[in-house]
Formats: C-alpha cells, sequence, structure tokens
C-alpha cells in the first residue's frame, strides 16, 4: 500500500509465490490459530519455516522489523504488563515463571504477525480478491463478487483517502491550525472537509464505473489448486496434529 | 455512410432547474477528430454523459450506431468509451494490470482474451512494464494514459474524452496528445471536451462551440475560431498573433 | 435515478466509509499528551451516515480487507492474527456497535440527543466486546484488562463523541443529496 507499508506484493517465483492464494489462507488460518496456544516446539517449527519463506520469498530481516515497528513497541509493552507484578502491594516483582509465559505470550503473536506479512509479500492482490470470493460463496446472504469488488475499492482508495488527508492537513497547518487549542475544533476541522472530499468523488466514481459497463458478473483471476498445495496443506495438517499429541 | 453519433434536440434540466442543455443536434461521422470547446458550465460534460448513456435524455433523443442509447445503454458504454477529466477519481483497479482489466472483465471475457486487450491497451498508451505498479504511484500523464487504456481495453468505437490535458506539463501533454492522435490515424472516432484549444485544435477537422446548454457554432476550426472569444473561450495564441492555426506539437 | 445506480452508489458509500476507517486507523491527531486515534470515530459515523445495513456492510469490508491480510489495520497491520490477537475483540465489536448506532440513529431522524445516545452506545458495545476479549488472550486480571485496555481512552472517547454530532449535521444533507438527482458540472 505504497509509503503506508513498504511490504507489498514482491514479484517473484519462490514456493510462497506458487502456491495457490487459497492455500495460503487456510494455512494462515490453521496455524495463526494454533499458535495461539501453542508450545516451544511448535512455534519454533513454525517461525523457523517463516523464516526460510520469507527469505526464499525475497523478504529482507531489516525491512520486516521496520516494517513491523509499532507492533513491537506493542509486544514490549504486553511484555511489561504480563511479566511484571504487583502482588506484594505497590513494589513490582518478576519473577522468572512470569517472565518465561510473558515471551511465550510474545513470540505466539509475533508469529501470527510475520504469517500475516508473508501472505502480503507473496500475493497479488487481485488473487487475494479473487480466494475471498471463493471462500465466501458458501455463506448464505453475502454476494460474494460484490463483498471482492467492494474490499479492491478500499485497496484502491486508501492511498488516496490518505494523501488527500495529508495534504489537507498540510494546508490547514500553512493557515496556523496548530494555534487552535480546542481539540474538538481540530477533529471538525479535519473530519468534514475530508469526508465531504471522499463522498463527492465517490459520485464521479459511479460514473466512471458504469461507463465501463460494471456489473457483478465479472472475470475472476483464474486460481489453481495444484500439487505443492495439497503437500503444503498436508504438512500443515500433520504439524497440527503434534499440538494435540503433546 | 450514417453517422456514428446522432443527438436530436437533446435536452436536459437539472434538478434545480438550470437549463444544462438546450435543444442539442449533433451528428458525429465515423473517424473524425471533433473538438467541443466552452466555458466552465457551458453544457460540455452534460452531453457527454449523455452520448454513452450515463444520462438519459429528459427530452430529445440520442443514437449511437443507429441504436437509441435508451434502448440499449450498456451496448451505448461499449461503443462509446468516455475518459473523465479526474484521472484520479476513474481509476478502479488496485493495479495497473487491474485497471486496464476493469472493463473486460466486467463484460465477462475469459482470462486469455482479457489479458490479449490488456496488452494492446497499455501498448497503445506506453504503459507496458507497468503493469504491478499501484495507480497512486503513477505519474500524472501516467495516469491520464492509465486512463485511456481503461477504455481502450472495452475496445469502443468512440472515444470521449473530457479536458485531456488538465493538470498535465509540458511534455506529459505531449505524450497524450501523440496517444490520442495515433488512435485517430487508426480510425478511432476521437470526440475531446476543452476550454483550452491550444493543444489540439490544430489535428481537429471540425470544432463544435457551446454556451448556455447550446450549439452556438460548428464548423471547420479556420472558420468557428474567429469569433470564439465572445463565449468564453480564448483563441489560440497562433490566431492572435495573426499566423493561423498552428500544431502544438510537430 | 435508476435502482441499479443508487445500488451502486450505496456500494461505493460503504466502500469509502470502510476505505476512511482504515485511514482513520493510521492518522493519529496530535491532542494533549495522548494522540487521538479516529479509527473507532470514522467506524461509528459509518453506522450514522450510512444507517445500520450499510453501517455494517461497511465495516464488514473493513474487517474482511484486514482478514484478507490487507494492511488497513491500526499501525499498518492486517491479517487474520488481529482478530484472533488481544486486540481482536475491540474490532469484532465494532459489527455490533455500527449496527447499534445506525439502528439508533435512523429512528432518531436526526435529532441530536438521539444521536448522542447512538454513539454512547455504539462505544460501549467496542468495549464490552474488546476489554473481555483483552482479558482471555492475554490472561490479565479484569482490573488490569481495564487498566489498560479502556480507561487511558475514555477522555479521546468523549471527545470523538462530542465531534461526531457535528460532523454528521454537516454531511448528512450533503449525502442525501447525493443519492438524489445527478448534477454534472461543465
Amino acid at each position: 500500500m505504497g509509503e503506508l507499508t513498504a511490504i507489498g506484493f514482491i514479484p517473484g517465483r519462490s514456493l510462497l509465490h506458487r502456491l495457490d492464494p487459497r492455500t495460503k489462507q487456510m494455512l494462515l488460518f490453521l496455524l495463526g490459530g494454533l499458535s495461539l496456544n501453542a508450545g516451544v516446539t511448535f512455534l519454533g517449527v513454525v517461525t523457523l519455516a517463516l523464516g526460510i519463506l520469507g527469505r526464499s520469498a525475497g523478504l529482507s530481516l531489516g525491512r520486516t522489523i521496520a516494517e513491523t515497528r509499532y507492533f513491537l513497541y506493542f509486544l514490549v509493552f504486553v511484555f511489561a504488563v504480563r511479566a511484571v507484578s504487583f502482588s506484594g502491594g505497590w513494589i513490582p516483582s518478576v519473577s522468572l515463571p512470569a517472565l518465561v509465559e510473558a515471551g511465550m505470550v510474545c513470540w505466539r503473536l509475533l508469529s501470527v504477525v510475520l504469517m500475516g506479512i508473508l501472505l502480503m509479500a507473496s500475493t497479488r492482490i487481485a488473487h487475494i480478491r479473487a480466494a475471498l470470493v471463493w471462500f465466501l460463496r458458501p455463506i448464505p446472504g453475502i454476494n460474494p463478487r460484490m463483498a471482492a469488488t467492494m474490499v479492491g475499492l478500499v485497496v484502491r482508495f486508501l492511498p488516496l483517502i490518505l494523501f488527500q488527508a495529508r495534504e489537507m492537513s498540510d494546508a490547514q497547518r500553512a493557515r496556523c491550525i496548530d494555534r487552535r487549542k480546542n481539540p474538538l475544533v481540530r477533529l471538525r476541522h479535519f473530519t468534514i472537509p475530508l469526508f465531504r472530499r471522499v463522498f463527492l468523488g465517490a459520485d464521479e466514481l459511479a460514473a466512471a464505473m458504469q461507463a465501463r459497463c460494471y456489473s457483478n458478473d465479472r472475470t475472476l483471476p483464474a486460481l489453481a489448486f495444484g500439487r505443492i498445495d495439497a503437500v503444503a496443506l498436508g504438512v500443515a495438517l500433520l504439524l497440527a496434529a503434534t499440538v494435540f499429541i503433546q | 455512410m450514417a453517422p456514428i453519433i446522432q443527438t436530436h434536440h437533446l435536452t436536459h434540466r437539472f434538478a434545480d432547474g438550470t437549463l444544462a442543455l438546450d435543444a442539442v443536434s449533433l451528428d458525429f461521422n465515423a473517424g473524425e477528430l471533433t473538438v467541443i470547446a466552452g466555458a466552465n458550465g457551458s453544457g460540455k460534460t452534460t452531453l457527454l454523459r449523455h452520448l454513452n448513456g450515463l444520462l438519459m435524455a429528459q427530452s430529445g433523443d440520442v443514437r449511437v450506431c443507429g441504436r437509441s442509447v435508451r434502448d440499449d445503454p450498456l451496448a451505448a458504454r461499449q461503443a462509446v468509451g468516455m475518459v473523465f477529466q479526474d484521472a484520479d477519481s476513474q481509476i478502479v483497479g488496485e493495479t495497473v494490470y487491474d485497471d486496464t482489466a476493469f472493463g473486460p472483465e466486467n463484460l465477462g471475457l475469459d482470462r486469455e482474451a482479457i489479458d490479449r486487450r490488456v496488452n494492446q491497451a497499455l501498448s497503445a498508451v506506453d504503459l507496458v512494464g507497468l503493469e504491478n505498479k499501484r495507480p497512486h504511484h503513477l505519474s500524472g500523464g501516467q495516469k491520464r494514459r492509465l486512463a485511456i487504456a481503461g477504455v481502450l481495453a472495452m475496445q469502443p468505437r468512440v472515444l470521449l474524452m473530457d479536458e485531456p490535458f488538465s493538470n498535465l506539463d509540458f511534455p506529459a501533454t505531449c505524450r497524450v496528445l501523440e496517444r490520442i492522435l495515433d488512435l485517430h490515424r487508426q480510425g478511432h472516432t476521437i470526440i475531446i471536451t476543452t476550454h483550452d484549444l491550444e493543444k489540439v485544435i490544430a489535428h481537429a477537422r471540425r470544432l463544435v462551440v457551446m454556451a448556455k446548454g447550446r450549439v452556438v457554432s460548428d464548423g471547420i476550426p479556420e472558420a468557428v475560431v474567429a469569433g470564439i472569444a465572445q463565449y468564453g473561450i480564448r483563441p489560440p495564441c497562433s490566431v492572435q498573433l495573426g499566423k493561423g492555426i498552428q500544431p502544438w506539437v510537430s | 435515478m435508476d435502482s441499479s445506480t443508487l445500488q451502486l452508489k450505496r456500494m461505493i458509500y460503504a466502500s469509502l466509509m470502510a476505505a476512511l476507517t482504515a485511514v482513520g486507523a493510521y492518522i493519529a491527531i496530535p491532542i494533549g499528551p495522548v494522540p487521538i486515534v479516529l479509527q473507532n470515530l470514522f467506524a461509528l459515523l459509518a453506522g450514522l451516515l450510512l444507517g445500520g445495513r450499510w453501517g455494517v456492510i461497511s465495516i464488514a469490508v473493513y474487517l474482511l480487507a484486514g482478514a484478507a491480510g490487507l494492511p488497513v489495520f491500526a499501525g499498518g497491520t492486517g491479517g487474520i492474527g488481529k482478530f484472533v490477537g488481544p486486540t481482536g475483540g475491540y474490532l469484532f465489536g465494532y459489527v455490533p456497535a455500527v449496527y447499534l448506532v445506525g439502528m439508533i440513529a435512523e429512528k432518531g431522524r436526526g435529532r441530536v440527543a438521539v444521536d448522542l445516545m447512538a454513539m454512547l452506545a455504539g462505544t460501549l458495545t467496542i468495549y464490552a466486546f474488546g476489554v473481555p476479549w483483552l482479558k482471555l488472550i492475554t490472561g490479565m486480571t479484569w482490573s488490569k484488562a481495564a487498566a489498560v485496555g479502556m480507561l487511558p481512552f475514555l477522555i479521546g472517547d468523549g471527545l470523538k463523541i462530542a465531534v461526531a454530532i457535528p460532523i454528521v449535521r454537516a454531511l448528512r444533507p450533503m449525502l442525501d443529496g447525493l443519492t438524489g438527482p445527478v448534477r454534472v458540472a461543465g
């Protein structure tokens, strides 16, 4: 998503790139869900696999850290809250078991976030959207193609709106909005023009989509579930089984 | 040969009562490059939006390839592609490929045909190699050309362009203009609206002037351009200097 | 305007509202010591502006985009991990909260007191889902979970509720106008 996060799609032909997007999302669900109450062995295997796959998909460690830094701050916070206890009155106390437990919680959360980053790096947005349609199809009451189109519009307009928001806030700062101390005034001056601009653009967008014959019956990107997908799912299921055996 | 687009006494009134189009009757022939000039609010954009069924005639009639737009707006939109003034609000796709494929995907074509059309359209506007780029990261001129590609991929017979040169710098204007002239040479019917005649008028064989929702002048540019200032349009510099109409790019 | 055009417009509004919610997750307005993140304000505004049904569709699209792995959540993250993570409850909570806000606001037909009540109910609903989830996932005690996951944000929430009123009063007439007859320039 441009300047928002540099970790968008990285073109390539690595193992992750060749997997069907549906497989990747299923893996994310399965392993992500299990990671949240997994032990050291499971987390170790998953983290190692994530590292190797990420490397081959062209993701560098430095960039990953830079991009997840807000999340890392949050992890530090969670770690501190979990590790320090005030059981004996107002004096904080730290015990080894509490430290270990806090570390495990953070490791679990981190591995889940890393999975999400790998998915983004190795999958085209159009394919994520097509997979979404496939997953939503069996759910009654939802028009999967419409949902997919709407998600596509979010992706398309997020950077544009963010750009407009920055431009607007710069223009207001140029007219010394910083001198207004009342937060309500500042929130109003930020939100109302932004929404107005976005919704007026919506009108034009509707016309542009109609001009190109918009319909819900659209051709979707072709997805192919191949042998490597079956193998990957099999390995993941085996890995999942080890959690229950322990 | 019958005109490819015909409007007959086309009239449109906005909800607030303003008369946007007042009995406009125009014929556009296949293969022509026409410029519609007019000041802001003269009804140019409203007229364009009637030609592909985005707006429906309140009275009067619009025919595309002989068929009434009211009867079959979808066919009209397929035959008449429209490039909007603001490329940012027109581009729908998350990547250059996705956006160019948006139209053909709406038509329900199979993937192979879509890929072929996307390739053709992108090479027609010189954007090959940028398929995976996000539209937000393109320059203004590239965005405008992508907007054109998105319409070309529908394989329309007529291209409507609303102020195609607004907000472009000099090199970008030249490139967009060159691509438009290429498309014209390949036989596309092109209708351009503008309030800035300078860039395109030398290449058109017909100039229509609108004011307050009416067609006030219509003919070959050399004849029409003389009295144009009274309608709020600046005559090209070369005309003001007494040198006649000169091309903007060589 | 025919029904398919109206449907397309509503769909685009809901998508743009979802995109605005995502933008709200990125933008913090520096007010006082704690910057105010606008995500939950924008999410609840979806209910106020679009009503219950389309408000929920909008927030569902936002969550769906996040679930599919797109970076629409706070700090530029996304993915299913956010839902099972410690702050997942706040995300789930948006759905009933926005629905509640939309339904109450629709009943009120623009009366300020009703809009205020709707925003209040929506804000509380988000915490009603967020705080227990935080406690469950991180294993904190109730008081710790509330101290970390609710108290620091209450002042900001008050401001957001207060500002939501003039915002909807300014924007509602425009939205109603846009779904009415079309007017184009030029």
